[in-house]
């Protein structure tokens, strides 16, 4: 038995700068493991060690999630060991691509009965990955998850308003208030280095057509070849033109009000 | 056709959006949903993203279709099982054309036309609620006809702000919004005397919504939750960061305070007042109260 933790290795788009063709330049933006990873696995080490379990950490990406330093990362935050998979093209995969890798890789792990991600990537922020991980595996899905625990038959899952039971496999999206982290120390990041790294090149994950079934370590119910999606057009949002106007000091509220009115905005009930 | 896909009666975006793409609508309403033509029951105690698998083989999407449903916990999960049954791409469409969706990438600093010859599943603001009797459907799911859900049971539990008290943002005229600038859950009600005097619903940041748990989920407003095109919005406390931008920067007139003169909230705002929150807000809700 293992639990896994899907994490994403990502630039943060507040420091990356949009082109007037509306291309995005990352080129400033330093790449992390994406802001609420840490709490998916903070929650993972924590099951892990109730259970007696492995942590398995499985991304995929370009290249650059391979690197020494992208692995160290995610592994000095708690991760026993990583799966991933790369491929040259993967910036351009959408996310149903990326997690069918995903959930390739899970099955390539093989035991894993529990399947954590963060709430949403930092660069894309659509937070519909597990979804898609959990469609291809045919597991339930869970999103906002606030704490799990092993039972006898499965899981137990505290969300906003409800608990929920399960009996086997799952896959949650954990709430960013979860678990409080802290930034790995300089012997977890030690530690980090000593831990192994498979790296799997996706194409050999044989996703593709009718081999999916039979392919190595794909033990992943692939239904169908995932359609591309083709970008047609691409443009930077029109700034909508704002008037700018900043009030201050104790007159300010007043100085609002009568701008506010002056706009047509009447109070409440008027 | 278009597909929607939905546990809730607020489907009325995505019925204008159906409508505009032609070639019918059909909605599939998981539980009690008002206008299915399609049913699924949900047994009582059994949490509705355990019926994603079941759900998805009720979509039998064509290349060139859409599936469309509203941008909800619940429907990500139904989304993801959709999308992966039918290799499909799964996006969080600005809005949807016959040939694909306007997608916001990147904290929105970019807007993609995306198309695809396969299906298309696309997460949208749901809109308001669609009338009509939620217990009539034009066809029942036959449930041996379709996979069984594992095993799973749901309680309620009464750890968070009432669901009951969540706004219907998509609707709003007006939208006050408290962010970090506030210090404890409490403080919320200068927020809510200012949201009370504009006759305005209350939102929240992402930190506020998700991390502090200080106002329920369904009330947050960027990217991680709505986006909202209010005649007016006020945001309180909010430092303005590229993510609650993407979904507030559509509001006809938006309104700033905030202690910080170099927030980037300034620069996306019509009005601001630079000042302590917990001083200028009784003084504005008192002045609007008198002058409006």
């Amino acid at each position: 038995m293992s639990v896994v933790v899907a994490y994403k290795w990502a630039a943060n788009p507040a420091e990356a700068s949009a082109r007037a063709d509306g291309r995005v330049d990352f080129s400033r933006a330093r790449p992390t493991v994406s802001e609420d990873d840490p709490v998916a696995i903070e929650l993972g080490r924590e099951l892990g060690d109730a259970g007696g379990v492995p942590v398995v950490g499985i991304t995929a990406g370009t290249p650059a999630v391979a690197t020494p330093m992208a692995t160290k990362a995610a592994l000095a935050r708690g991760l026993d060991r990583i799966v991933l998979a790369t491929d040259a093209d993967a910036a351009s995969w959408h996310a149903t691509q990326t997690a069918q890798v995903l959930a390739a890789l899970v099955g390539r792990v093989g035991d894993a009965t529990l399947v954590l991600t963060g709430s949403a990537s930092i660069d894309e922020n659509a937070g519909v990955v597990p979804a898609l991980i959990a469609g291809f595996l045919g597991w339930p899905c869970l999103l906002g998850v606030l704490d799990a625990e092993a039972t006898a038959s499965g899981w137990a899952f505290t969300l906003a308003g409800r608990r929920v039971e399960i009996d086997g496999p799952a896959v949650a999206s954990v709430a960013s208030s979860a678990r409080a982290v802290v930034a790995p120390g300089m012997r977890d990041v030690l530690a980090a280095g000593r831990r192994p790294v498979e790296s799997v090149d996706a194409g050999a994950l044989g996703l593709r057509g009718a081999a999916s079934a039979s392919a190595e370590g794909a033990d992943v119910p692939v239904v169908a070849d995932v359609a591309d999606l083709r970008v047609v057009g691409r443009r930077r949002p029109e700034a909508r033109a704002r008037k700018r106007v900043v009030f201050s000091g104790d007159t300010a509220p007043g100085e609002l009000v009568d701008a506010l009115r002056a706009e047509g905005v009447r109070g409440a009930g008027r | 056709m278009t597909w929607i896909v939905t546990t809730s009666a607020r489907y009325s975006s995505l019925l204008d959006a159906g409508g505009r793409l032609g070639d019918g609508v059909r909605v599939v309403g998981v539980g009690e949903v008002p206008g299915a033509d399609v049913r699924i029951e949900v047994p009582q105690g059994v949490p509705v993203e355990a019926l994603a698998a079941r759900v998805a083989t009720a979509v039998s999407a064509q290349s060139g279709e859409h599936v469309l449903l509203p941008d909800l916990p619940a429907e990500r999960v139904l989304a993801g099982a959709i999308a992966a049954r039918l290799g499909a791409p799964l996006v969080r469409a600005t809005k949807v054309c016959p040939t694909g969706a306007l997608v916001a990438r990147y904290g929105g600093l970019s807007l993609e036309t995306v198309t695809t010859d396969g299906v298309l599943v696309a997460l949208m603001e749901g809109g308001e609620e669609v009338e009509g009797d939620p217990t009539h459907a034009t066809q029942r799911t036959d449930a041996t006809e379709l996979p069984q859900h594992p095993p799973a049971r749901e309680i309620a539990l009464d750890n968070e702000p009432s669901p009951a008290a969540s706004p219907d943002l998509g609707a709003a005229e007006r939208i006050v919004t408290a962010g970090r600038g506030f210090r404890t859950a409490d403080d919320l009600a200068l927020a809510r005397s200012l949201a009370g005097a504009l006759g305005a619903e209350l939102a929240g940041t992402r930190p506020l919504t998700e991390a502090a748990g200080w106002l329920p989920r369904a009330s947050c407003v960027g990217l991680s939750g709505h986006k909202v095109a209010p005649a007016l919005y006020v945001a309180v406390g909010v430092s303005g960061q590229l993510h609650h931008l993407a979904g507030c920067s559509d509001a006809d007139l938006l309104v700033a305070i905030n202690s910080d003169p170099d927030a980037p909230i300034f620069a996306h705002a019509d009005y601001g007042i630079v000042g302590d929150l917990y001083r200028v807000l009784p003084a504005l809700t008192a002045a609007l109260r008198d002058g409006l």
